[in-house]
């Protein structure tokens, strides 16, 4: 095996755009062979992503030089824009890569349609690009870009269909995003207005706690909160993700929210870091709490298949808001919580493509009238049950650890002499509960007794992905030391 | 002079809150419009005032002129869909309740303005009032703009907007570019386009005024893109000139749009990110960082690839005007 060379992390992170980027173009440029182009392009992304991985781990355990940051165009920063690679971003374009190549190869049988397949890819292959940007932008300017890329190839993505439902789901994310870039916007134009510069690595040197810096983290984790569907801002997701076709609905739910929810953790560990109080980590934290309550009951309700798995991603990331107060008595924790969002996004991905390969079998989505199918396809509802149970956080699944460990986080904060710890405790614990009622739901009738009935042909693509992810999120569990150990490589984060 | 200078920036103020209130208020959906295209007019001005040229050049040209025929013929639109299904055809079936059926409704019959009224002027006076607050507090800042002009004799360019936008940050501009491929992609996806519902113009006059204006607008759009390497303009606004001057043969004659080639179109479209991702590979390999030139080479691929990029936003801009895909791009 050839060493990796750490000297190889700066044309790695620049190469993984360009490639990424390259691929999406080529797409748009020649339609007629998007598919093709997408998936030899997927290969090789996901490739390189585990090349740039390999090399990035091996450039450890120093923080400092693992960590690297790009000049483009050879400017430096304030100058110029800065490409950055951490511990944080790595792990996240390990799951975007694994997510997406899954998606892809699933896409390739439910995309079947000659001139629909020509639509898809390109607006696919920009969306993943979009996303590795996200992931590698390291300038407060730069990321509303990107954030854009990201935001409009989704909502494209959801309109995909055409029909009056994914349309008008569409314009409802469209406007939502829009309220939320614009905010954001804001809140970059305040912070570079007092301090002058945009690289986030600067503008941290030089944040305190002042009123601008106030008024910027309010309109920018408003609207990222808006972005990422967070408790009470979640109402367009359901709508959206419900009615987008499937591959895009896993993506969206695994992969586009997991993006917002990756910025308000980078900005504030980083830029808004003095702005953290215990007051402020409590009040996120009950925003937790309702999103759990309020997000199963609805998941409990909902009485189509794909819109409970919609509702469980507005429960699921209940969890990551209720981590904050816990971050704020034990700094570390947030490498569970990053942890606890990758296992989600590998484990929601995986249930969203196994509904759609229900809903496409059947040829509708109504719960109570799934019965048939769902007993005909073992394999579909096993991918379904196995993704279900890690997002439950049953023993030995990923699910588990990411759940063990924050509860592990919130027994410290009540050691440490917190009474409001016993409520995030409760939390933790009683939404696993919630979500073993609502994932039962989904898989309970194809345990009952009645008529068979297979439904419509599905592709071998649409029949094998959802399980191969779904035991990727089960087996995350495994991985669980080398993502916190990865994570650990983001320099100033303790 | 200097006390009619403050005369008129009340007036400019006042006629764009007015302008804006009235477009708001408007329940009459094509007044809205003409006031939107009035406002972003009265915005380039304001531009104009606050010493940023570029800004009020990209306002007037995108901002007013491509948005407000953008948003006229998507009025045209929904006004003959809206037709079509008031003429009544028997066995449509009933519309979907949040169809986009249901969103033309609400446009025709807006909501009852008390609902909405108080919590949105409150949460705007709310937020106009934080934010003014904190602009207050905040320090007379310089910016980038010292570190800019030190770094202009490499740049390549005279214009410091313009060694900003292509070649100190030429991957935000590379990412914008890419935000308008987007967003026709998303357009095409939709559907096929349909003949815009237009009413045929009988007479001489548009015909003769294309005559006259087309030309104008060609040498324009070139003009404005060649001074961007020394003074305000560059891709996005000739892209735009030129893009309107496309708008206007359209409109033309809407009964015959020419049939565009499936493969030159898409790779019209795209030449202006392809271009600039091969110049910036280039970079890359040739250790100028990505998205970096050569400090020789500067000027010639930063005029190659604004060159690209105006020819790829002209042809998307009429392409959204048209809105649905080519019936070549299926074949």
């Amino acid at each position: 095996m050839i060493p990796a060379n750490p000297e190889w992390l700066p044309a790695g992170s620049a190469g993984l755009v360009a490639l990424s980027l390259g691929v999406a173009v080529l797409a748009t440029a020649w339609p007629r062979q998007a598919h093709r182009i997408g998936l030899l392009g997927a290969l090789a992304v996901t490739a390189w992503v585990l090349g740039l991985s390999a090399t990035f781990l091996h450039a450890g355990p120093d923080p400092e030089t693992a960590a690297t940051r790009v000049a483009l165009g050879g400017w430096e920063a304030p100058l110029g824009l800065m490409l950055q690679l951490d511990g944080l971003s790595m792990t996240l374009l390990v799951l975007t890569a694994v997510v997406a190549l899954a998606t892809s190869l699933y896409s390739l049988g439910y995309v079947h349609d000659r001139i629909e397949r020509r639509q898809f890819w390109p607006l696919w292959l920009w969306l993943w690009a979009g996303l590795n940007m996200l992931f590698l932008s390291g300038d407060a300017f730069n990321l509303y870009i990107t954030l854009e890329v990201v935001s409009l190839s989704a909502v494209a993505l959801v309109a995909f269909t055409g029909t009056a439902a994914a349309v008008s789901g569409a314009v409802r994310y469209l406007l939502v995003n829009i309220l939320g870039s614009l905010s954001f916007l804001m809140g970059v134009v305040l912070l570079f207005g007092e301090h002058g510069v945009l690289d986030l690595v600067l503008l941290e040197a030089r944040t305190e706690a002042g009123p601008t810096e106030r008024m910027a983290a309010v309109l920018m984790t408003a609207g990222l909160m808006l972005k990422a569907a967070l408790f009470p801002l979640h109402v367009w997701l359901a709508p959206a993700h419900g009615s987008a076709p499937a591959p895009v609905s896993a993506v969206l739910s695994g992969l586009v929210v997991t993006g917002s929810f990756y910025l308000i953790l980078r900005l504030w560990m980083g830029v808004f870091a003095p702005l953290a109080t215990p007051a402020f980590g409590i009040l996120v934290g009950l925003l937790g709490v309702g999103a759990l309550i309020w997000g199963s009951l609805q998941a409990l309700r909902a009485g189509r298949l794909k819109s409970i798995v919609a509702y469980s991603t507005v429960a699921q990331f209940g969890y990551l808001l209720v981590a904050f107060p816990l971050m704020l008595v034990d700094p570390g924790a947030w490498r569970v919580v990053v942890f606890f969002a990758v296992v989600h996004a590998l484990a929601k991905a995986s249930v969203f493509l196994a509904a759609g390969t229900l809903q496409h079998a059947a040829g509708h989505d109504r719960l109570a009238e799934l019965g048939a199918v769902l007993r005909a396809r073992p394999r579909t509802v096993f991918a379904l049950g196995l993704a279900g149970v890690s997002l439950m956080g049953l023993p030995f699944t990923g699910g588990f650890i990411a759940k063990y460990l924050l509860l592990e986080a919130g027994l410290g904060t009540v050691l440490a002499g917190s009474l409001i710890g016993v409520l995030w405790v409760l939390a933790i614990a009683g939404g696993g509960l919630l979500a073993a009622a609502y994932v039962l739901r989904m898989v309970a009738p194809a345990f009952h007794r009645g008529r068979r009935d297979a439904g419509e042909a599905v592709s071998p693509w649409m029949d094998w992905v959802p399980l191969a992810l779904a035991t990727v999120a089960a087996l995350a569990g495994l991985a669980g030391v080398l993502t916190l150990n990865t994570l650990a490589l983001t320099p100033g984060a303790p | 002079m200097n006390a009619l200078l403050v005369l008129f920036d009340l007036v400019l103020l006042a006629g764009i809150v007015g302008v804006a209130w009235r477009c708001l208020a408007s329940t009459d959906l094509f007044r809205a419009v003409v006031l939107f295209i009035t406002f972003g007019l009265l915005l380039a001005l304001a531009w104009v005032r606050l010493e940023a040229p570029d800004i009020a050049l990209a306002e007037a040209a995108i901002g007013a002129g491509i948005t407000g025929a953008l948003l006229l013929v998507t009025l045209e639109r929904l006004r003959s869909i809206m037709a079509e299904r008031r003429s009544g055809r028997p066995h449509s079936p009933p519309p979907d309740p949040t169809g986009p059926h249901a969103l033309l409704r609400a446009l025709h019959d807006p909501l009852p303005e008390h609902r909405t009224f108080l919590p949105a002027l409150s949460f705007a006076l709310v937020v106009g009032g934080l934010l003014v607050t904190a602009l207050w507090h905040q320090p007379q800042s310089v910016g980038l703009e010292p570190v800019v002009d030190a770094h202009m004799d490499v740049s390549g360019v005279d214009h410091p907007i313009t060694a900003v936008l292509l070649n100190f940050r030429a991957y935000d501009t590379f990412l914008e570019l890419a935000i308008v491929l987007i967003a026709l992609l998303g357009a095409w996806s939709l559907g096929r386009h349909d003949l815009i519902p237009a009413r045929p113009a009988p007479g001489p006059i548009l015909p003769g005024t294309l005559r006259l204006l087309v030309p104008v607008a060609v040498v324009t759009g070139v003009y404005v893109l060649w001074a961007g390497s020394h003074a305000p303009g560059g891709a996005f606004q000739a892209g735009a000139i030129l893009g309107a001057a496309g708008i206007l043969l359209v409109l033309a004659r809407p009964r015959q749009l020419p049939m565009a080639p499936a493969g030159p179109l898409r790779l019209g479209i795209s030449a202006g990110v392809a271009l600039f991702l091969l110049v910036g590979l280039y970079g890359l390999a040739a250790g100028h960082g990505f998205l970096g030139y050569a400090e020789a080479w500067a000027y010639p691929l930063i005029i190659l690839i604004e060159v690209a990029a105006t020819l790829s936003i002209a042809l998307t801009l009429v392409a959204l005007f048209v809105a649905g895909r080519p019936a070549g791009d299926d074949t």
